[in-house]
């Protein structure tokens, strides 16, 4: 009987260890806003994206990372759904080009982390090659320490919470611009 | 009551000004990190690796107190910008050589720098300022002198090569700017 509560006690130990591993690891989707407001006065220009720079993946031991590609999907998607500009091309030209760089991704850990996400953006016009606008973008995002049992949840929603806020900043960014 | 009258104005007027004065520095989002300016008397070996390791150590510090460390883009580095040619003029001069983009700028200085070793222990001992300009009139937002100390106590047993290995000069140096920006304001999330 003993043995057998033993089984049970590391089968569950080890399912636990699984889920936490498996549900727990920062994805394109969940950098993704959950709502990007429409842009109320849209650049009168077509953009392209332009693949993301200085992003790695999380490594353990470490604080978290985003890596070029989920940055990229995020940026792209919100691009996209604000209609900041007239429109988004994938490929073949655009009037400009919009680059990005993550600059840093870094937290004060804790119970309840906090995570910052720096970030710099810019754009360039393609007929002139000129850099016509830029701007570096910091957001921070706190989870409180009762908002998810799992510590690395918590720690993953910082950062998809830090990122959400940058790249909606971003947005109301450029259609202060005067471009 | 007009003595309380007069109190109410002057705890009001007190709390304006304090609000300016940390205003201007609340405001800031964006800082451009100049090339460090060490005193002409110290010997750094490598001062541009001594700026990247400073600089990626404020740019997390600063992250998350929320500003943005930039570097200075489409600029030129003055004929004179070491400490001393720096220090020698009024800011108001400095801002015409100042990158054109950059609304803040960060002067970093290390003023002094000392190691030492004996036999059981070596430690580096520094003292740095810092200054923030608003490049638009060369205004002084923020500035501020800290020091910082490195000790590494050594096993008696290895002690005699050990005295051989300059301390960690750079850490003392990380250390003492680190310190410089632990009371910089914190921006509002």
């Amino acid at each position: 009987m003993v043995t057998s509560l033993r089984r049970t006690a590391v089968g569950l130990l080890l399912t636990c260890t699984a889920f936490l591993i498996t549900g727990c690891s920062i994805t394109a989707a969940g950098l993704i806003p959950p709502e990007v407001p429409r842009s109320t006065s849209p650049i009168d220009k077509s953009v392209k994206v332009m693949p993301v720079e200085g992003g790695r993946g999380s490594t353990f031991g470490r604080e978290a990372y985003i890596t070029n590609e989920q940055y990229f999907e995020a940026l792209h998607h919100t691009i996209s759904e604000s209609g900041v500009f007239s429109s988004v091309v994938d490929s073949g030209n655009a009037d400009m080009e919009l680059h990005s760089e993550i600059i840093t991704i870094t937290t004060e850990s804790g119970l309840s982390p906090t995570y910052a996400i720096v970030m710099q953006y810019w754009l360039v016009d393609t007929a002139s090659g000129d850099e016509v606008w830029r701007r570096g973008i910091n957001t921070r995002h706190q989870v409180m320490w009762n908002d998810h049992l799992a510590g690395a949840t918590r720690i993953i929603k910082a950062v998809e919470g830090a990122t959400h806020k940058n790249l909606l900043r971003l947005t109301e960014y450029l259609e202060e611009a005067e471009l | 009551m007009r003595r309380c009258c007069a109190l109410a104005v002057f705890l009001l007027w007190s709390s304006v000004l304090s609000a300016d004065e940390t205003g201007s520095l609340a405001d800031i989002e964006v800082i451009t990190v100049l090339p460090i300016l060490v005193s002409e008397s110290l010997e750094i070996e490598s001062p541009s690796e001594l700026h990247d390791e400073i600089t990626k150590m404020l740019l997390r510090e600063l992250a998350m107190k929320g500003y943005v460390l930039d570097k200075p883009r489409n600029w030129a580095v003055p004929e004179y910008w070491t400490a001393a040619g720096v220090r020698e003029r009024p800011y108001s001069e400095l801002v015409a050589n100042l990158p054109a983009r950059a609304e803040h700028v960060a002067l970093l200085f290390v003023e002094d720098l000392k190691d030492s070793t004996i036999i059981v222990a070596s430690k580096a001992e520094s003292r740095v300022g810092a200054v923030i300009l608003e490049t638009k009139t060369g205004s002084v937002i923020w500035e501020k002198e800290s020091e910082g100390s490195y000790r590494e106590n050594l096993n008696l047993m290895t002690g005699l090569i050990h005295m051989m290995i300059t301390p960690d000069r750079y850490f003392a140096l990380e250390k003492a700017f680190k310190k410089l920006f632990e009371d910089f304001p914190e921006k509002p999330f």
